[in-house]
């Protein structure tokens, strides 16, 4: 199951990125809502998710990459 | 760092300025209570935590968590099977009611370039467990329109098993955990993002659950309980890629892969699909969906398998976390915004493995923004 996923992801990866375009800072205002962040409006609940993750399965890590892409701040 | 400001930069450093407006610069208190409860009367916790994002300037960001939780229940364990002498049958143990405090603390400075540098510590405490830790995290930008970053972190736990009258050593333990990360992140357009990082992690030290026990047949064929003993260090690593795209204003999408393995024997992958929804002007749905799916480790033996047993000496668990299984998680977040100020949700989520076990927790919780 989880192989043609990543498949799928790689392959949407690649052709996105093959497709990167030059964004100015003025086109920026949809990459600068909350829910284009990687923890999502809300982060609290994704440290939820993540205690109880560590806490019922072996595999942990992956998660700390923070920074988006817009540069708000 | 240039001598003088040119005019794009100029340009991001004013129109990010009315961004960081829009999306970040307010202050906020957030409050959120989570009742997690575990099937088969198994364990049950109850946690509170509060965090504070303060800006100061432009240039600074602290930000404090802090929890408490109250934990209570019955865990997994061997114990002797009535009339039997020398054989064992998976049971319960209740756990003593127990409570947990934390705090994190992170700061974020920004230079000139708006590279942002992170320095953090943690600390939690239980009557069994202690953990501080620190950490340090970069991101730094390649280009003047902030459209790729680089980001490398490190983090450093140390943490103490503390002997109590119901643990399996009589003394504390310690151990320590290294991770260290780094990323790219790349704007693909106005409306789409992608990431990707590569991790590693060395757990060192008495890695051991000081609770739990298994069973172990002596030279003569007889079974005894003895303390479960994992390896003393743990080497891992990975591969994450994160996808983010606004399909339409108030359609957002999250896709998240995770690929990790260690020399423990474990492998997992992991994907989440996470959606934000603004179904109506005050309300937005954000459904998850979160597949993971790991290998057990060499060491490993469950309680139900037809050999359960371990030598008299060696390596042995029977802790189920480190078996093989596939879960899956299914979630909803309803989001209200009364406000520009107060926002309130409510989030379920549904935790099921494929061995038998499954959990639930609702969280509900507000965030103040000033």
């Amino acid at each position: 199951m989880f192989k043609p996923i990543a498949l799928l992801m790689a392959a949407g990866l690649l052709a996105g990125c093959q497709a990167i375009q030059e964004v100015q800072p003025w086109e920026k205002s949809t990459l600068a809502q909350e829910t284009m962040k990687a923890s999502g409006p809300i982060p609290a609940l994704g440290s939820v998710d993540q205690h109880v993750y560590t806490s019922k399965e072996a595999v942990k890590g992956g998660t700390g990459i923070g920074g988006g892409g817009c540069g708000c701040n | 760092m240039k001598p003088t400001m040119r005019k794009p930069a100029l340009i991001l450093a004013v129109t990010g300025g009315l961004l960081a407006t829009v999306a970040h610069a307010e202050d906020k208190v957030s409050f959120h209570a989570t009742q997690y409860a575990e099937n088969q009367q198994r364990i049950n916790v109850v946690m509170g935590e509060v965090s504070i994002d303060k800006d100061f300037g432009t240039d600074y960001t602290v930000r404090l968590d802090l929890g408490h939780d109250a934990i209570s229940g019955a865990t997994p364990m061997w114990e002797p099977k009535p009339g039997f002498a020398n054989e064992f049958v998976e049971g319960q143990q209740n756990v003593a009611n127990e409570k947990r405090n934390s705090v994190a603390g992170t700061l974020i400075a920004r230079d000139t370039a708006r590279n942002e540098y992170t320095v953090g510590a943690s600390w939690s405490s239980e009557p069994d467990f202690l953990s501080t830790g620190v950490s340090a995290q970069a991101q730094l930008w390649h280009d003047d329109a902030h459209n790729r970053s680089y980001t490398v972190g490190v983090g450093l736990l140390a943490n103490t098993a503390i002997a109590t009258p119901f643990t399996n050593k009589r003394e504390d333990r310690s151990s320590t955990v290294l991770n260290v990360q780094a990323g790219i992140n790349q704007v693909l357009n106005p409306t789409s993002t992608v990431e990707g990082s590569v991790y590693v992690g060395q757990d060192k030290g008495y890695l051991s659950n000081h609770y739990l026990k298994i069973v172990r047949t002596d030279a003569f064929g007889l079974h005894y309980l003895a303390d479960e003993v994992r390896p003393d260090q743990r080497n891992s690593g990975g591969l994450a890629a994160r996808w983010i795209k606004s399909w339409k204003p108030g359609v957002v999408s999250n896709l998240w892969y995770r690929y990790y393995t260690d020399d423990w024997g474990i492998v997992g992958h992991t994907v989440e699909v996470k959606a934000h929804w603004d179904v109506a002007p005050r309300w937005r749905l954000s459904p998850v969906l979160r597949m993971h799916q790991q290998s057990a480790a060499s060491f490993y033996r469950g309680y139900g398998d037809a050999v359960n047993t371990f030598a008299a000496t060696g390596l042995g668990v029977n802790d189920a976390r480190l078996g093989a299984f596939t879960a899956n998680t299914t979630a909803l977040n309803v989001e209200y915004q009364s406000s520009s100020e107060w926002t309130f949700n409510t989030n379920l989520s549904d935790y099921r493995q494929d061995n038998g076990f499954s959990a639930r927790w609702l969280v509900a919780g507000f965030t103040y923004k000033y």
